[in-house]
């Protein structure tokens, strides 16, 4: 197994790992809907004199992505609390604020959280318009609601390009290419197999002409991109997934194991 | 109405994007170019700014309290 890094920002980053399978690749990307991330999920409003039902606004307040130290908060449902929701298991907070406005999600007031994003805007109020309530969150994943969502993650296969003898340099595949993956190096056409997202057009047009160009993708080398909606890092999201799998499969074999 | 705070489709976070879009169209720059700076790489996210209209300010002139 080897990782090559291709792309690198702070919320997304690629990489192409070779030498694993289809299926590992795959348990790997679905177990990103296990990952625990911050979000409310119980709103209490005292006055709403907004455009919006209150109801709207709930919805638009859980959506916001919320930073937490995951190390010290525990899940609602195995906290000792027995799911009351504890300063171990739950955050609460408020706002209050009087139009003329845009309320912002910076006027969330509370402990033991942060707003990614301080300039998402939650509702408008217009003159003498008021908004007062309380909040609750709480952590989850994304199979319980898509607002613990932490990111994404996609892969492809890599594919492998072969030239054969047969081709006579005519050019029309370089023209075709929508990535400009393919080049003429010294008289020889080149694939650079980085690019290419296997699209075949390449190979369509080559068929009408010499059947030169076989491209298929592998089933051993894959490329990842991880995108991160802000709570974690891309990083942190591909370890994550990987341990949560592993804690899985162990939980498996420990009951396999009872079983004999 | 409002900005939605995520992406219908992919759930990526966009309501923080919406002013500075704005702004900078209202300016004379084209959407492709603001859009692309500001990271919204998928058709669906671009949908959501490119079909927006803000109606949130008529709808509370209208609000009864």
């Amino acid at each position: 197994m080897k990782i090559e890094k291709l792309s690198k920002t702070e919320e997304k980053s690629s990489f192409i790992i070779y030498g694993i399978t289809n299926s590992i690749a795959n348990s790997i990307r679905r177990n990103l809907f296990e990952i625990q991330t911050l979000a409310i999920d119980s709103v209490e409003f005292y006055k709403n004199d907004s455009a919006l039902y209150d109801e709207f606004i709930a919805q638009r307040l859980g959506l916001i992505p919320l930073k937490a130290d995951l190390k010290t908060l525990s899940k609602k449902e195995d906290c000792s609390c027995n799911g009351k929701g504890c300063l171990k298991c739950a955050v609460s907070l408020k706002l209050k604020a009087k139009g003329p406005c845009i309320v912002y999600a910076s006027e969330l007031k509370g402990k033991g959280f942060e707003i990614i994003h301080p300039e998402m805007p939650i509702v408008l109020l217009s003159q003498d318009q008021e908004l007062e309530f309380v909040a609750e969150a709480k952590l989850g994943n994304s199979k319980e609601h898509a607002k613990f969502n932490p990111g994404l993650i996609w892969f492809n296969s890599y594919p492998k390009a072969e030239i054969s003898k047969d081709c006579n340099n005519c050019g029309e595949c370089i023209k075709i290419c929508p990535r400009k993956a393919i080049s003429n190096q010294g008289n020889k056409i080149v694939i650079d197999e980085k690019k290419c997202d296997l699209c075949g057009a390449c190979i369509e047009t080559c068929n009408k002409l010499k059947e030169a160009i076989k491209i298929t993708p592998s089933t051993e080398d894959f490329v990842f991109f991880v995108e991160s909606f802000g709570q974690l890092s891309p990083e942190e999201i591909f370890i994550l997934s990987i341990k949560i799998l592993d804690e899985h499969l162990d939980e498996l074999s420990k009951e396999l194991k009872k079983q004999k | 109405m409002i900005i939605p705070i995520r992406c219908f489709s992919c759930g990526k976070p966009i309501a923080h994007l919406w002013k500075k879009f704005k702004d900078r169209v209202e300016k004379g720059e084209d959407p492709k170019k603001v859009m692309d700076e500001l990271g919204l790489d998928r058709y669906c996210c671009r949908a959501i700014f490119l079909g927006h209209v803000d109606l949130i300010e008529t709808t509370s002139k209208f609000k009864k309290f």
